[in-house]
């Protein structure tokens, strides 16, 4: 469940143009936010999540995002979590059960989805404001590199790098890696779609690089960007409305 | 006095009445000694679990760790000031760190979560000594050099499909930021007492835990090692007033319950044993008196014929019971103390399960001995009051009729 | 020999005095090792039935691989509970009881603050049954009642981090079997604090089984059926006929599988009492020896006079060992009688040891082997202690013998 808003972290909506001059990393990077993380945008999402033990947990659900720290998001699929939602502001989260009519705080810090990661981490995704970037060589002709180092200590990986295609500036792959140098994760962006005029990757498979047997496909069956977003959206009073 | 001389001669006039008396004193002295020796021995097996093993006799957090429900936030920083007013207070032995902290241990393939103590090998020892040894068989504690050393619970292993040197990566998020990941490996196993112990302990160095953290210089308590474990309480209690109300001092009575309340009951129950052999030995005395003061029936007849108060002979009795047990119980003591001493010295290892030898350490303070021996004393001439009385009670006539 | 047990048995009577000293110490020496051995019976039996009777019941049955899974949820490798499955092993001989049990890990949510914590979810009814000690599981407040789904007994050490109060709400938030996010609102109606061992985990939660089930969306299942037996000393057997009534896909353990650490405690209590009814019946002995030698003492110029009337020296030892065995016995058969009803007593009233968090009942009793063995040590030790003074008294010199005092 939590898993979910990796996926919602790497949504974007593209209406870029692809240049044919090699791009500053600060470009690349900027594409990146613009494509998988703009400002506001509503989505209709499902993820699929592959366990250790070769069985897999589905959710679909739909999420609005308004900002760089208030995402909301409505469950849909499976029927059981249907009518729950949760909330996430700066680095308090919520979620609403509707057979309480009422929220429950979640620790950011907590690991009770199997100790996998924080829930708190995987939602801040501003790589402009987090993190710098650098070009890498250029050793795939059909991608761009960058590598994005964290500024400072809050940043939940250390490095990331991130590939964008040449030809649509729209992201192919991805790595993160741990201060240690270690690589935590990797992720495939696939199956590029037009969502209501917007070009973007409509999938992203996600891997544990520690943990090979885990991973997690998101895939966007639906998204809308520059939707509103009101603040009023994203106050604990509103949700189970 | 005149009565003690006589008493005094009384004794030594009759070596073989005041020699079995005496035995029977002495060897009560012993036996109780033995048996106290013996229960200090139990119940310093349980401290010495916990208290030397797992969590030191003191700890020392940040105000508000305990009991947060993100406690890595609530560090504290390793400083030598810190260490160095924990150590000028008196009763305090060493103090070491500890980094406690949670995260997930994965062999490439799958992952299992872990809970870890981070130790300093070079000081932790020296509070804990016992987790140098208190290891599954062929397992080394870890020392320094082997900071990506790890020892971990059995069936955390097994569940991981790995063993002794196998190289797993572990991952934890401390206080910023994200999840980071180092290589470690497995050096060795812990001995666990709780299958959900096994699945779950691992220990590791501060050093890699502040590096895997990205917390240098973090730690979440001191651990405190006391001169004397009976005294712990009152080193904690000096401890609070010397830090001040930015620190907890707990001991391992708050951490580890499960042993306290089994010391509790060990305690308790002993305390009864006690009482049950004093009473013992004392009837013991009781009757010897008795006897005594009816085989010397025609004494005491002899005596009052000539003059003697029966205030005097009770006196007599009395004093006679206490010179005696006065020597016996010293002798008693002495002997106790001393064959305490041999076997306490190497320990008596006893083996109950297949991995569980346990070696007890029999021994007794000085402070029990004085105890003793004053308890002998007193019990001897509450002993002998009634033997005496009624040694007074008796009609000269009869008394010189008797044989 | 008829003639001088009959000798022996006059000199007993004779001296009324004397044999009652010997005999009353006799008689303590047995009391007291009866008092310790029964307090050392009652101490491991209690600590026995509290994890027996208490906590993990006798046998328990479990998905082949749920105990050694440290996977986070293991609830994928449930067990049956509907009846068909629980008559299956209830059927099996000696089983008395049989309740099944679902335990969970999630959080519980109170006063915008957040706790994880380990449930277990209990059929109160079938529990009492299995572990009949669960009567006490609340030491504040009360256990749930059948009627009443939504209420919860927690652990002290939850209660203080949430700030609960008895009668207030919280809410329990875990994964079901699917993985979604479930919740139930609690009502806190009681704080645990059973009588027995400590548990493992200091944050646990009680709730009822069909609360437990409704939320995780295993209907009919749970993660394990405990059983209680007629006898715990064929519970080896009882294992064995369960394990093949359930078949392969399940695994059967004992108590002392589940906790090992148990065993051990139970063997080092009984090898310090063991320790320690040796001391005492050692002093004992000593108190006999010195009775012994006071009596041979006392008597020398009877000896004397024996002697001189042509009595032989083997006579006179034997007559001093008879005595003794009679009044080790008489006064061994006194002492396990009265230790006897002493620990009876106390058997029945129980006694409570206070700890941190549970209290310890102790009801002291002795068994019938050790009523034996110590009438038969009193009446060797008695006969044993005498052999040296009735051998001393035998190689008296008449002469001397009738001239001391």
């Amino acid at each position: 469940m939590i898993k979910t808003f990796i996926a919602l972290t790497c949504l974007l909506v593209g209406t870029g143009n692809a240049f044919a001059n090699p791009p500053s990393a600060d470009e690349l990077v900027h594409r990146y936010d613009e494509v998988m993380s703009p400002k506001t945008f509503e989505s209709v999402i499902e993820m699929v999540a592959h366990r250790q033990d070769g069985t897999t947990r589905n959710y679909t659900l739909r999420a609005l995002k308004s900002g760089n720290d208030k995402m909301r998001a409505w469950f849909l699929e499976p029927a059981a979590s249907k009518g729950q939602e949760m909330l996430k502001v700066g680095d308090n989260m919520w979620v609403y059960m509707p057979n309480l009519k009422r929220a429950l705080r979640i620790a950011s810090r907590e690991s009770f989805q199997g100790g996998d990661f924080n829930n708190g981490d995987i939602m801040r995704v501003n790589y402009v404001a987090d993190y710098s970037a650098k070009l890498l060589p250029e050793t795939d002709p059909a991608a761009w590199g960058v590598e994005l180092t964290a500024k400072s200590d809050e940043a939940s990986y250390d490095r990331i790098r991130l590939w964008l295609d040449r030809d649509k500036r729209l992201p192919v792959k991805a790595e993160y890696y741990a201060s240690s140098g270690k690589l935590l994760r990797s992720a495939t962006f696939e199956a590029t779609k037009r969502f209501h005029g917007l070009e973007r990757p409509s999938r992203i498979v996600m891997r544990n690089e520690l943990a090979t047997k885990r991973f997690s496909e998101m895939t966007m069956i639906d998204m809308k960007a520059g939707v509103e977003a009101p603040t009023q959206k994203f106050v604990l009073d509103d949700l189970g409305r | 006095m005149r009565i003690s001389h006589l008493a005094f001669r009384n004794l030594g006039r009759n070596k073989r009445r005041t020699l079995v008396t005496g035995l029977t004193i002495a060897f009560g002295v012993f036996a109780i000694v033995f048996l106290q020796s013996f229960v200090n021995a139990l119940m310093r097996n349980i401290v010495e679990v916990s208290v030397e093993t797992k969590v030191g006799a003191v700890q020392v957090f940040k105000a508000g760790y305990l009991g947060s429900d993100d406690p890595l936030k609530m560090t504290l920083v390793d400083s030598p000031e810190l260490v160095a007013k924990i150590r000028a207070v008196p009763g305090v032995a060493a103090v070491a760190p500890r980094l406690d902290f949670d995260g997930m241990l994965s062999n490439g393939s799958e992952g299992t979560m872990f809970s870890a103590n981070a130790i300093d090998p070079a000081r932790e020892y020296a509070v804990c000594p016992r987790r140098a040894t208190y290891l599954a068989k062929g397992s080394k504690p870890l020392g320094p050099g082997s900071e990506e050393a790890i020892l971990v619970g059995q069936t955390l292993v097994e569940s991981l499909e790995a063993k002794q040197g196998s190289s797993l990566v572990m991952q934890a998020s401390g206080a910023h930021g994200g999840v980071n990941a180092l290589d470690v490996s497995v050096q060795g196993f812990l001995r666990t007492t709780h299958p959900s112990e096994s699945k779950r302990a691992t220990t590791v160095t501060l050093a890699f835990a502040q590096k895997l953290l990205r917390m240098p210089g973090a730690i979440t308590h001191y651990v405190v090692g006391v001169d004397n474990v009976d005294k712990l309480d009152q080193v904690a209690g000096r401890l609070r007033t010397a830090l001040g109300p930015d620190f907890q001092v707990t001991t391992w009575r708050d951490l580890d319950t499960t042993n306290a309340g089994r010391a509790k009951i060990i305690a308790g129950l002993m305390t009864v044993v006690t009482v049950i052999l004093f009473l013992l030995v004392m009837t013991g005395v009781v009757n010897t008196m008795l006897m005594s003061v009816y085989e010397r029936i025609r004494e005491i007849g002899t005596m009052l014929a000539v003059g003697v108060r029966r205030r005097q002979i009770r006196l007599l009795f009395v004093c006679e019971a206490a010179f005696m047990a006065l020597a016996s119980a010293l002798a008693g003591s002495i002997l106790g103390a001393l064959v305490v001493r041999l076997i306490g010295r190497g320990g008596f290892t006893h083996a109950f399960g297949p991995n569980e030898a346990v070696t007890y350490y029999p021994a007794v303070g000085g402070r029990f001995l004085l105890t003793v021996i004053v308890l002998a004393v007193l019990g001897a001439l509450l002993a002998a009051l009634y033997p005496a009385w009624k040694g007074s009670r008796l009609r000269p006539v009869e008394a010189l009729r008797t044989t | 020999m008829p003639a001088l047990i009959r000798i022996a048995l006059r000199n007993v009577l004779r001296n009324r005095r004397r044999s009652l000293i010997t005999f009353s110490a006799v008689l303590i020496a047995i009391l007291a090792t009866f008092s310790l051995r029964g307090l050392a019976n009652g101490m491991v039996t209690a600590m026995q039935d509290a994890v027996v009777h208490g906590q993990t019941g006798a046998l328990q049955v479990h998905r082949v691989g749920y105990l050694k899974s440290t996977g986070g949820s293991s609830l994928d490798l449930d067990v049956p509970a509907d009846a068909a499955f629980l008559d299956k092993i209830r059927s099996v001989p000696d089983v008395r009881a049989v309740s099944a049990r679902l335990a969970f890990g999630g959080m519980v949510n109170a006063n915008d603050t957040t706790s994880p914590a380990l449930f277990s979810a209990l059929d109160l009814d079938g529990e009492l049954r299995v572990c009949p000690l669960r009567e006490k599981l609340a030491t504040e407040g009360r256990a749930f009642g059948v009627a009443e789904p939504e209420a919860a007994v927690l652990t002290p050490e939850l209660v203080r981090t949430l700030g609960l109060k008895l009668g207030q709400k919280a809410a329990l938030l875990t994964n079901d079997k699917e993985g979604t996010l479930t919740a139930v609102d609690l009502t806190v109606v009681g704080v645990y604090g059973q009588p027995g061992l400590p548990l493992p985990e200091k944050k646990i939660g009680f709730v009822p089984l069909a609360t437990a089930q409704e939320l995780l969306h295993m209907q009919g299942r749970a993660t394990e059926i405990v059983v209680a037996v007629d006898d715990l000393k064929a519970i080896d057997q009882v294992k064995a006929a369960i394990a093949s009534a359930v078949g392969p896909t399940y695994q059967v353990s004992t108590w002392s599988e589940l906790v090992p650490f148990l065993k051990d405690a139970v063997t080092s209590w009984r090898f310090m009492s063991n320790l320690f009814t040796g001391i005492f019946l050692f002093v004992a002995l000593l108190g006999i020896v010195n009775t012994m030698l006071m009596s041979v003492l006392e008597r020398t110029r009877e000896i004397g006079t024996m002697m001189a009337l042509g009595v032989r020296r083997r006579s006179i030892t034997a007559i001093f060992l008879l005595e003794a065995t009679a009044q080790g016995f008489l006064g061994g058969l006194g002492g396990a009688l009265l230790g006897g009803a002493l620990v009876f007593k106390v058997g029945q009233a129980g006694l409570h040891f206070h700890m941190s968090n549970a209290t310890l009942h102790v009801h002291p009793f002795i068994d019938l082997g050790f009523f034996v063995f110590a009438l038969v040590l009193a009446t060797a030790g008695a006969v044993l202690a005498a052999l040296w003074p009735a051998l001393r008294a035998s190689r008296l010199r008449p002469v001397t013998a009738l001239a001391s005092v």
